[in-house]
């Protein structure tokens, strides 16, 4: 594939400048060619030559942009791609080059679009150092950092990023069509914030607290800690409370800086649990056993109707006019009505015993779930925690 | 762990079992097209009004 661009490259570098000076023309194709070897460190030397003879030439720039992905240098992959698109849009070469473009996005991390196809129009993804900033483009408001890539007219854009406790910050970009033009902005600082705790994370504790009610013993992270408040630094925690003949309650919390989480244990009574396994394991025992008898009527519901089936098939192939016609055993209609009352009858033993017991272990199986001890050899399940804009539920099914 | 999963492969079966039973023939009934589906031996006719065999009056074994 890359082989198939530079071709392309080569074929649209040596077309496209009608009359480029000597001197440009040996560097380009010098350093065409040893990019074609893989002598990339040479290519780049006389690239970089043909690009300061004649800057404006989309060519150099091109070849410099495969080289640099080539290299895995991202950035300059990128830069130099901009440069020939800006340099010649409508060129033959330009979808390879927004393509070429697009891989080093990809390559380096950049948020990807996912929108319709750039042919004509630009797209932007703005980033800052602090996530939160308003983005206003042309006065208008785009929403919050990180601004994933959306489309966008092509040509300059003023970019206006804002935050409260920072310094608002304006830019001057040219967009050029078909291609993500990524802006990332560090904001600094404003020390004329009147809010304190506005002025950036470097001036907030960098600890949060988990409050516990008193009278349970108490140990996070696998150590013992005093019920109350707890002050622990932000991240995951996991926090085990006791109580004497209840259950442990386990639990993880994720603490971000500054936070107060209240923590209330539900404890669950182990005898109670335990009673409920108990009913649970007695109600499938139940179950199994009407299904045991379920099965066993089928079965002789099965032979009678089979039995009956069989007398059918006999006597009607008995001929009168054949000798030895009335060899016993002979079966009438009385018979096969009795075979067929016992069939029916028993069917509907085992119809009802089957329903009945699958009713009655789907009781204990709830039952069982329901007096399940928490599982000690998995990370416990998420504290329900009150956060900023929201609150985070978390449920887990397991069996 | 082990235990849950044999429970529930129990349970399984047991389903089966019942849907199977469910789906087994019924008895046959006395229905005919012909004389022959009925119990010829036994004096047993084809009516064809009703679809059904009945015993034919003369029709023992010792009848002519």
């Amino acid at each position: 594939m890359r082989r198939c661009a530079v071709l392309l490259l080569a074929v649209s570098a040596a077309t496209a400048s009608a009359d480029p000076a000597p001197e440009l023309t040996k560097e380009f194709q010098a350093g065409v060619d040893a990019f074609r070897l893989g002598h990339f460190d040479e290519a780049r030397v006389h690239l970089e030559k043909a690009r300061s003879i004649d800057p404006k030439l989309p060519g150099p720039h091109r070849f410099l942009a495969a080289l640099a992905q080539a290299q895995g240098r991202w950035q300059d992959c990128l830069d130099e791609a901009r440069i020939a698109l800006a340099a010649n849009p409508r060129s033959v070469e330009a979808a390879d080059t927004r393509k070429l473009h697009g891989d080093c996005r990809t390559s380096a991390g950049r948020p990807v679009y996912h929108g319709a196809d750039l042919v004509d129009s630009a797209a932007i993804s703005v980033t800052t150092n602090i996530p939160g900033a308003t983005v206003k483009i042309g006065g208008l408001t785009y929403g919050g950092t990180p601004l994933e890539p959306r489309p966008i007219t092509p040509g300059k854009l003023e970019i206006d990023i804002d935050k409260a406790g920072w310094k608002p910050a304006h830019v001057s970009i040219d967009a050029p069509g078909g291609i993500v033009t990524d802006v990332a902005v560090d904001l600094e600082p404003d020390p004329n914030a009147s809010n304190p705790e506005l002025s950036g994370p470097r001036e907030l504790p960098k600890i949060g607290v988990i409050v516990v009610p008193p009278g349970v013993a108490l140990t996070v992270d696998g150590k013992p800690a005093a019920p109350g408040n707890v002050e622990l630094p932000s991240g995951l925690h996991e926090v085990e409370a006791r109580l004497p003949e209840h259950d442990p309650w386990r639990r993880r919390v994720s603490l971000s800086i500054g936070q107060k989480v209240v923590l209330h244990p539900a404890f669950v009574e182990t005898a109670v649990r335990e009673r409920d396994v108990h009913i649970g394991i007695g109600l499938l025992g139940g179950g199994a056993a009407f299904l045991a008898v379920g099965f066993a009527t089928a079965l002789v519901s099965q032979h009678a109707s089979a039995d009956a089936r069989e007398i059918v098939r006999v006597e009607t192939l008995r001929d009168p006019s054949n000798p030895g016609y009335d060899v016993e055993p002979m079966h009438t209609r009385a018979d096969i009505d009795a075979l067929r009352d016992r069939s029916h009858t028993y069917g509907m033993v085992s119809d009802i015993a089957i329903g009945a017991g699958l009713v009655t272990a789907g009781i204990g199986a709830y039952f069982l779930y329901k007096g399940d001890r928490e599982r000690t050899d998995v990370p416990p399940p998420f504290a329900i925690a009150p956060t900023h804009g929201g609150a985070f539920v978390a449920k887990e099914l397991r069996w | 762990m082990v235990k849950r999963l044999a429970l529930l492969l129990a349970l399984a079966g047991a389903a089966t079992v019942g849907a199977c039973t469910l789906l087994d023939d019924d008895p046959p009934v006395n229905t005919c097209k012909i004389n022959a589906d009925c119990f010829r031996a036994q004096g047993e006719t084809c009516n064809t009004t009703t679809h059904k065999c009945e015993q034919t009056v003369d029709a023992g074994v010792d009848a002519p």
